[in-house]
């Protein structure tokens, strides 16, 4: 097995792009990669694109064959991954394990989903077909509805106030403003999303109890990376970040036959496989990115990455300890509750992300230590997670 | 102008009480200040308005073109009993609805539009209009209509609004709604905010003067200045 | 669509429950299963209450939750009200509670027991 580097980035601005289909999304980000790698076309043996929904929003299939046609990267190998809203992470891991093997040398994966075709209710109902067809989805249980039962149970074993929540939001949106690529550039008041009674409308309840400021935006976008062996990096002049470790883990399909629902194994298990592939603990993880769909994910995946003990995190919220200034910046981007959720772009843009931050490129949300760094993006409600260990090597 | 025959283009006009002025703390914290307008104060919200004509977005150019136009009519005395009020948040206008009484117990729900989004101007708005009607209009009933798939969303299923067969709202063809006195006051705990009296200097702030932005930020405000191959 | 999702099913290797159906016993991959019916009552495990609706339903809300029937079967299906918590006794029937695409269709309705 080679060492595999993560060679260049590049992603569109998230958000509603109605002026751009879903080819347009994943070409841009596509070219930004290319360009960042500074690689000339020819060199692209392989790609990968991860996306979700092109069949059922946008009306497409084949998007892989359509894109190296686009992009004129013909004759390269092209693939669709789909898992769900983990698509991005899984084809970043396909193309690091095609890389890793040594059959490709140059590898784009490229994930992107055009999601404002269609309207909010539609977009929920979409996602929504990821659960088991007959007993959770004709319920009409959204993903906002299986993390309200989740949250429940999680707030109420750790004494999780709707405060914290909002404390996450809050956060990610303050780093949301200082990142050009977010949805959501937007500041927010614990006064407006929970101490005025005007709270009842600003911040209506979703799915109780999260509210609309729990969640994350409904998002067009795509993202981008260039995989190498990672003794060629030098060849472009880059700065070497290797794809330290990789994990992946699964867990039943629905949310009732989970012993422990308030146990989200997948994310502990793909954490741990990355950390031990890494040769690392979660001690050494300087930086994060997580799967904040729902706030209450941030807090609970940042203690199921082991970043926190178990009911620990919220002190460290209190704290300030996941701001950007602070001892372990968490979500630095915005999350997904600022940066924009287009399921197929996330697991891919939050490699971008924290990219960006390991070279040390991240602008005015640079996190003071980066060497090491940690992505999580969970798919389903916590039945398919993919994790990644990133570290800057000199 | 010929006076006189103007006289007999204007409409008589019902007596109406005044909206009392309220304010809404946002999820942001800005203070939204809620009030009616007068008819000398309508140039300007038309200036805001005219840009949104043209943007294909969610329908605002059904809303916009609309909006304008009863608006102006209502300034040129050409419609009866209409109200507008507006949300300014330090001044600045970020939204307006508008109604009218078709008599003395029946409401018209006219439109509402919001510039700012994201930060739910527009049911802000929406349920003051309602307030309007039904607790210092004192009517029985109000109409609604839904002109985009997102006003339908939110009024009809949000208020449980009662479907009116055979009724036809003013504003065209659509299927009309009712919100009675009784689905207001169930609804309203959990629907109409804002608190009394406005604090005086907001009050003053937002009355001195309607700031507007120009036609490009109005624009992006509501569609966003994001592409695929922009930054 | 009703028909599969009316049956629960015990492992006959090593008795673990399952629903809705699989094909392999999650604990012992065992393929052998028996049907095992559902009791009256069950207790709720969690619950939501959803306010932004998927599209196809234009109710103003819905509640819905996890229920451990008391022989221990776990199952989703819609509560009848939203005023419950966790822990609360509900009675469970098989309804008609939805049509989808014209087709009626049939799942768990949960309401509290008095």
């Amino acid at each position: 097995m080679r060492d595999v580097a993560i060679l260049g980035v590049g992603m569109t601005p998230f958000g509603r792009l109605d002026e751009n289909d879903l080819l347009d999304l994943l070409s841009s980000a596509s070219l930004r990669a290319m360009e960042d790698a500074g690689i000339g076309d020819t060199l692209i043996d392989a790609v990968y694109v991860a996306n979700m929904g092109g069949g059922i929003l946008n009306h497409q299939t084949g998007i892989a064959s359509a894109l190296v046609d686009n992009l004129a990267l013909l004759p390269a190998a092209a693939d669709l991954v789909e898992n769900g809203p983990a698509s991005g992470a899984s084809a970043v891991k396909n193309g690091v394990l095609a890389v890793a093997s040594g059959y490709y040398d140059f590898v784009l994966v490229v994930g992107g989903e055009k999601m404002r075709d269609v309207t909010g209710w539609r977009a929920t109902d979409f996602v929504a077909t990821l659960t088991h067809p007959y007993a959770e989805y004709i319920y009409g249980v959204s993903l906002p509805g299986m993390a309200g039962m989740f949250a429940k149970l999680y707030m109420d074993k750790y004494d999780i106030k709707p405060e914290h929540l909002a404390m996450v939001a809050m956060k990610n949106q303050e780093n949301g403003i200082l990142n050009p690529y977010a949805h959501i550039q937007m500041k927010i008041s614990m006064e407006g999303m929970i101490e005025t009674p005007d709270s009842i409308v600003n911040n209506s309840y979703v799915a109780k109890p999260l509210r609309l400021f729990d969640c994350c935006p409904v998002s067009d976008g795509a993202a981008a990376v260039i995989l190498c062996p990672a003794d060629r990096v030098k060849d472009f002049g880059k700065p070497l970040i290797k794809v330290a470790g990789f994990g992946q883990a699964t867990d039943t399909h629905t949310l009732a036959e989970r012993d422990d629902p308030t146990d989200l194994k997948a994310v502990t298990m793909a954490c741990n496989q990355a950390y031990k592939r890494a040769g690392i603990t979660a001690k050494d993880i300087q930086v994060a990115e997580l799967h904040d769909a729902f706030t209450i994910l941030e807090i609970a995946e940042s203690e199921h990455a082991g970043l926190f003990a178990k009911g620990e995190a919220k002190k460290a919220l209190e704290a300030g300890e996941t701001k950007i200034k602070g001892s372990l910046p968490i979500n630095p981007s915005g999350g997904l509750k600022a940066r924009g959720h287009p399921v197929g772009a996330t697991g891919v843009a939050q490699i971008v992300d924290l990219t960006w931050q390991l070279r040390g490129e991240a602008g005015p949300r640079q996190v003071e230590n980066h060497d090491v760094g940690l992505t999580v993006n969970f798919g389903g409600f916590g039945n398919n997670v993919v994790a990644f260990v990133l570290r800057r090597e000199s | 102008m010929d006076m006189e025959l103007e006289q007999i283009l204007r409409p008589p006009e019902l007596p109406m009480n005044p909206y009392p002025p309220k304010v809404i703390t946002l999820a942001t914290g800005n203070k939204m200040v809620v009030r009616p307008i007068d008819r000398s104060e309508v140039p300007v919200l038309l200036k805001a308005i005219k840009p949104t004509i043209k943007i294909e977005r969610d329908f605002y150019d059904v809303v916009g073109a609309r909006l304008y136009a009863e608006l102006l009519g209502w300034m040129k005395h050409r419609v009866r009993n209409e109200y507008c009020l507006v949300g300014q948040i330090d001044g600045v206008l970020v939204g307006a609805v508008n109604g009218r009484m078709l008599s003395k117990k029946i409401g018209i729900s006219l439109h509402t539009l919001a510039i700012e989004r994201g930060l739910r101007i527009g049911a802000h708005l929406f349920a003051s209009k309602m307030e309007h009607h039904i607790e210092h209009l004192n009517q029985h009933e109000v109409w609604i209509t839904a002109e985009s798939p997102l006003g339908f969303r939110r009024w009809m299923i949000e208020y449980s609004l009662i479907k009116q067969e055979g009724v036809q709202h003013e504003l065209g063809g659509a299927e009309s709604f009712k919100l009675t006195r009784e689905l207001y006051y169930k609804n309203k705990p959990r629907l109409v905010c804002g608190s009394r009296p406005c604090p005086p200097e907001l009050l003053e702030h937002a009355k001195k003067e309607i700031i507007i932005a120009d036609e490009k930020t109005i624009t992006e405000q509501i569609c966003g200045a994001k592409g695929a191959w922009k930054i | 669509m009703n028909i599969k999702n009316k049956k629960a099913f015990k492992c006959k290797e090593c008795g673990r429950l399952t629903y809705p159906r699989r094909v392999r016993c999650l604990q012992c991959k065992s393929t052998e299963f028996e049907e095992v019916p559902f009791t009256d009552e069950g207790e709720i495990l969690t619950f939501s209450q959803l306010l932004q609706l998927p599209w196809g339903i234009d109710d103003r809300f819905l509640t819905f939750g996890i229920i451990r029937f008391d022989n221990g079967i776990k199952a989703m299906g819609r509560i009848t009200t939203p005023d419950v918590s966790v822990g609360d006794r509900v009675k469970a029937s098989w309804e008609n509670f939805r049509v989808m695409a014209g087709e009626d269709i049939f799942g768990w309705v949960f309401s509290p027991v008095k």
